[in-house]
């Protein structure tokens, strides 16, 4: 027996210390998320419990850690008002478990806070489930499973390390059964119970109203939006209008969509079809419906996940539910295209009207520039766009924008009630929803149909992969008026000011020193950044958008006959079970490892057993075989003694080359069948 | 020290045992009762169940699922298939942990009556070289139940040192060999218990075990009275004046060397000299200091406080270097003396049967 030589409370002070470093790696990502004093709690909690370990102090009693505990309770309840749900939930996660660490009493108490960090890192994931935070997770999760090795250890002879390695070997034999499991586990397509906590401030994107400020403060965020997969070479990225939200309806301040029981005209398009376009969108979580497509999609996209999408009367695609989750949709659009060019006027009057008593001086404005061009010579139907008067009447107002000094910026001035007048006349600087407001208002006044158009403008195009990448900051928001006989016409009033946005994305000026491409593009490594942008798209895919339709969708793909979730199920069985005996067979594989003499020789000897001739322990191979011989019909006798001679030879003379003899044992010990006399 | 070799009757016979209750359900078991040599724990014989922290642990794993589902986390999902799919590998490491394991019982010496009868046991490698970590042995039926309740975990304070095992470890090429203590409270030849082997290595999430019984017996005397009355007088009824030639042995020749002659008997000068073998001193006035321990004789008491009255005379007799022997209702022994004497009169008592046995 081996002496434990290294004391056992050693040991136990460095699986403790590495317990609490893995903690602290589980707990990183939640640092952001947290009220600050949680933060600075739980900072304060485990530095004590780090110094107290390395000091080897004792517990504290429990007459100190109880109204610790409770205080923590309690500004919780004070901080979100429950203890349950995705942000309280967290927090009293990670604030208990560090209240266990402080009493580290037995291993049990190791136990519970293993556990509790493998739940924890289940809660990171709410956050963030970038293929970092994966790797992060996988690095605490062996972590975990060596402080528990090492528990279990306590003090054998064995050094941290090769502790660390068990537990790494561990992990690695692991990994097939996961995979195993990841694929095939049928997964569930919708939430058990209600999300508590899921909308509000994790989602963002394009809001349902627009009002001075709102794409503005979007723009500041760096957070994905879209990821759009190209069939082809995607059209350049002035041509890459999302289209979200459409907004009908001004207050005099800010922009909402129409009514859902406003009768509208029916959707009708003709359609040129000479530029389809084909990709698929991923679209990241928001807190709306809005589903965003370029320009004008020639069908519904399919989803199989019971998200069932609608488009509108006025061209806006949205599911039926907040998209709290990723979806993926195909699409086909054309950028060339007539929207309704058959509307009657008094179908348009939704898009006509202004509230009345806000911003006199900007309807003055509507028809001192106006006038000029109506009482020119009313153009006849078939005239090309440029000769109609309603887009003359919207040069003109994108002239003004360049003629009088308008400016774009993103820390527009703020506005009075009257926020079209005081933008245009007073402060003249704004940002695109300024503009995209104050020129609908005005064709408006002209007696122009006019609405305004929210989404997202261009995006960062990966070469590679035909991959465009929308992030949030490239939000946008435009204007549509309808032409007669041409339908509804995008018209960018931005573009006026600042064509550099529309063209180039925002300018670097916009963003006050933060850095678009980083270090990388100035080491010239922005290829770089292509891959690592296909790799998280991958990532995306296959991943994180796994569901229960892609287990689905893959397995027809690969030839399945109509697999549903019984099909999962056997299949997982059945692949658990090949993992299973896979994994197992290395680990419980016993190789017979004596020579292959002896292994040859006892062979034989059993079949003598099953006639009762059974070799005692204390006989020799040569004695044996004398006394068997005894017993044997001769034939038999004389094979068993060849037997014998050969296996003898082998196992205790020295031969040089075993293997001739080696054979002829095998041989005739295939051949061997005895009899009694 | 080493029990005298105890009858062949005895020894459960091998074929006999080799099917003790014959159900299916114990041969399917593997419950083979006594088995003889060594024995490898081959894959049927080792069991394994989840510990108490394995059941947290799968709790823990549900709470987990229920998170990704609800969640829809992807990475939840294979954070949680990853840590079971640990477990599951954690299962069959513990399985092998015991499987392939070969134990042979080295020796069982005698003990006397409440003292632990200490078992030596080997523990190799079957075939395959392995390291095994973290294995304890105890006899199935007593220690190991409350201690199960402890995870397998050392880091408790174990109660009882003498009864409770320690963790031990095999090499993969180094035998092991320890002692297992199992508690004896009678008289007799107590047969070898069942051993339980088990390990909980290494996640403690799981615990393999294997049942173990060696054939075989420790040899148990019966606990010496602890103040006995002085013995009796030697031939029984002999004057008390004949005790005082004790001592005073006067020599009276040589012998042939018996075994179980008491070595500082034998005439060592003799033995340098020539090549006739040993031979031993012979002291007269032994004649008269012969001691017959008669069970008869001992009125008035039970069968155990005989016994024990008659083990502490033997004793006593040996440290006096009598020449002593003993009667029992089913044997005699002859006069004699030495280490060999002394454990053939003790195994005499041991192996007398017991009142409510006759």
């Amino acid at each position: 027996m081996k002496l434990a030589t290294v004391a056992t409370w050693e040991f136990e002070r460095r699986n403790k210390l590495a317990l609490l470093a893995v903690l602290v790696l589980i707990f990183l990502p939640h640092l952001s998320i947290l009220p600050l004093w949680c933060t600075l709690m739980w900072v304060s909690i485990t530095s004590l419990c780090a110094w107290r370990v390395w000091r080897r102090a004792t517990e504290l009693p429990r007459l100190v850690l109880l109204p610790l505990t409770i205080a923590v309770a309690a500004g919780i309840w004070i901080q979100f008002g429950t203890w349950i749900g995705k942000e309280a939930g967290v927090a009293l996660l990670l604030l208990m478990t560090a209240l266990k660490l402080l009493e580290l009493r037995a291993a049990r108490d190791i136990f519970v806070i293993i556990f509790l960090g493998l739940f924890s890192q289940i809660t990171a994931f709410l956050n963030d489930q970038s293929p970092l935070v994966a790797l992060g997770a996988i690095i605490s999760t062996w972590g975990l499973f060596a402080v528990l090795i090492s528990v279990q250890l306590d003090a054998a002879p064995l050094s941290g390390r090769r502790r660390a390695a068990l537990a790494l070997r561990l992990c690695a034999w692991a990994i097939p059964l996961t995979a195993a499991l990841f694929i095939l586990f049928p997964r569930a397509s919708g939430p058990l119970w209600g999300m508590p906590g899921g909308n509000g401030t994790a989602a963002t994107g394009l809001s349902d109203s627009m009002s001075p400020g709102s794409v503005s403060k979007l723009v500041q965020s760096e957070a994905l939006a879209l990821r759009v997969h190209f069939d082809e070479t995607p059209p350049p990225s002035e041509r890459l209008y999302w289209r979200g939200p459409v907004l009908s309806r001004f207050d005099g301040r800010s922009w909402t969509p129409l009514p859902a029981d406003l009768q509208l005209p029916p959707l009708t398009r003709s359609t040129a079809t000479n530029r389809a376009v084909d990709y698929e969108i991923t679209q990241e979580p928001q807190s709306q419906a809005w589903l965003f497509m370029l320009e004008i999609p020639a069908f519904l996209p399919a989803f199989n996940d019971g998200l069932n999408p609608s488009l509108s009367a006025e061209m806006t695609l949205r599911g039926d539910r907040p998209l709290l989750e990723p979806v993926r949709y195909r699409l086909r659009s054309f950028l060339d295209y007539r929207l309704q060019p058959d509307l009657r006027p008094d179908q348009l009057e939704p898009w006509l009207t202004l509230p009345r008593g806000y911003n006199p001086r900007t309807l003055a404005l509507a028809q001192q520039l106006s006038l000029p061009l109506i009482n020119a010579a009313p153009t006849n139907g078939d005239t090309a766009l440029a000769d109609t008067l309603e887009w003359r009447l919207a040069m003109t107002v994108l002239n003004y924008w360049r003629t009088e000094g308008f400016s774009y910026t993103l820390t527009p001035p703020a506005l009075t009630r009257d926020s079209v007048d005081a933008f245009i006349f007073d402060t003249r600087s704004g940002f695109c929803e300024h503009y995209a407001s104050a020129f609908t208002v005005l064709m408006r006044a002209m007696g122009v149909p006019a609405r305004v158009v929210t989404g997202y403008l261009g995006g960062e195009l990966n070469p590679l992969a035909n991959l465009v990448t929308v992030r949030q900051s490239e939000a946008h928001a435009w204007s549509e008026i309808y032409v007669r006989g041409w339908g509804w016409v995008r018209m960018d009033p931005t573009s006026a000011v600042s064509p550099d946005r529309i063209q180039s994305g925002l300018d670097d000026r916009l963003y006050e020193g933060r850095e678009r491409d980083g270090w990388l593009s100035r080491i010239g490594l922005s290829s770089l950044r292509w891959y690592w942008q296909i790799g998280q798209a991958q990532w995306q895919r296959w991943v994180i958008d796994w569901s229960q339709a892609r287990q689905l969708d893959t397995l027809a793909k690969l030839g399945w006959p109509r697999p549903d979730i019984g099909t999962l199920g056997g299949l997982l069985a059945a692949a658990v079970l090949v993992m299973l005996a896979f994994t197992a067979w290395p680990l419980l594989r016993n190789p017979d490892t004596r020579p292959k003499a002896q292994v040859l020789y006892s062979r034989a000897c059993r079949r003598l057993e099953r006639l009762g001739l059974v070799r005692s322990p204390h006989e020799g191979p040569i004695v044996f075989g004398q006394r068997v011989a005894r017993s044997l019909e001769p034939k038999s006798a004389h094979a068993f003694s060849e037997i014998t001679d050969y296996f003898v030879a082998i196992s205790y003379r020295q031969c040089v080359n075993p293997l001739p003899l080696l054979i002829r044992l095998a041989r005739c010990v295939s051949r061997f069948r005895p009899a009694l006399v | 020290m080493r029990a005298p070799a105890p009858d062949a009757s005895n020894l459960p016979h091998e074929g006999a045992s080799s099917s003790p209750s014959g159900g299916w359900l114990s041969r399917f078991l593997g419950w083979r009762g006594p088995e003889r040599g060594s024995v490898v724990l081959h894959y049927r014989r080792v069991f394994i169940l989840p510990t108490r922290y394995g059941l947290l642990f799968g709790v823990a794993l549900l709470a987990m699922l229920l998170g990704a589902i609800n969640y829809q986390l992807s990475l939840g999902y294979a954070l949680t298939f990853f840590t079971a799919s640990v477990a599951v590998v954690g299962m069959l490491s513990t399985f092998r942990n015991l499987a392939g394991l070969k134990l042979r019982m080295i020796e069982t010496p005698a003990v006397f009556a409440g003292a632990p009868a200490c078992l030596g046991i080997a523990l190799e490698n079957a075939v395959h070289p392995r390291t095994r970590w973290r294995l304890r042995i105890a006899a199935a039926n007593s220690s190991t139940r409350h201690l199960r309740r402890k995870g397998g975990l050392s880091s408790q304070p174990l109660n009882d040192p003498v009864f409770l095992p320690a963790f031990f470890d095999v090499g993969a090429d180094s035998p092991a060999s320890l002692i297992v203590s199992v508690p004896t409270h009678q008289r007799g030849l107590m047969p070898l218990p069942r051993l339980r082997i088990d390990s909980v290595f290494p996640l403690g999430l799981w615990r393999a075990w294997a049942y173990w019984h060696p054939a075989g017996q420790v040899v148990v005397y019966p606990a010496p009275e602890v103040q006995p009355p002085s013995l009796p007088a030697p031939g029984a009824l002999e004057a008390e004046g004949a005790w005082r030639g004790l001592g005073q042995e006067e020599f009276a020749g040589l012998r042939d060397y018996q075994p179980g002659d008491a070595l500082r008997r034998i005439a060592w000068r003799r033995a340098a000299r020539d090549e006739a073998g040993l031979l031993v001193k012979r002291f007269d006035g032994a004649q008269s200091q012969r001691l017959m321990l008669d069970w008869q004789q001992l009125q008035g008491l039970d069968t155990e406080a005989r016994a024990s009255r008659l083990c502490a005379w033997i004793l006593e007799a040996e440290a006096r270097h009598l020449q002593y022997g003993l009667i029992l209702p089913d044997r005699r022994v002859d006069y004699g003396q030495g280490f060999d004497h002394r454990e053939r009169c003790l195994y005499a008592l041991a192996a007398m049967p017991h009142p409510a046995a006759s």
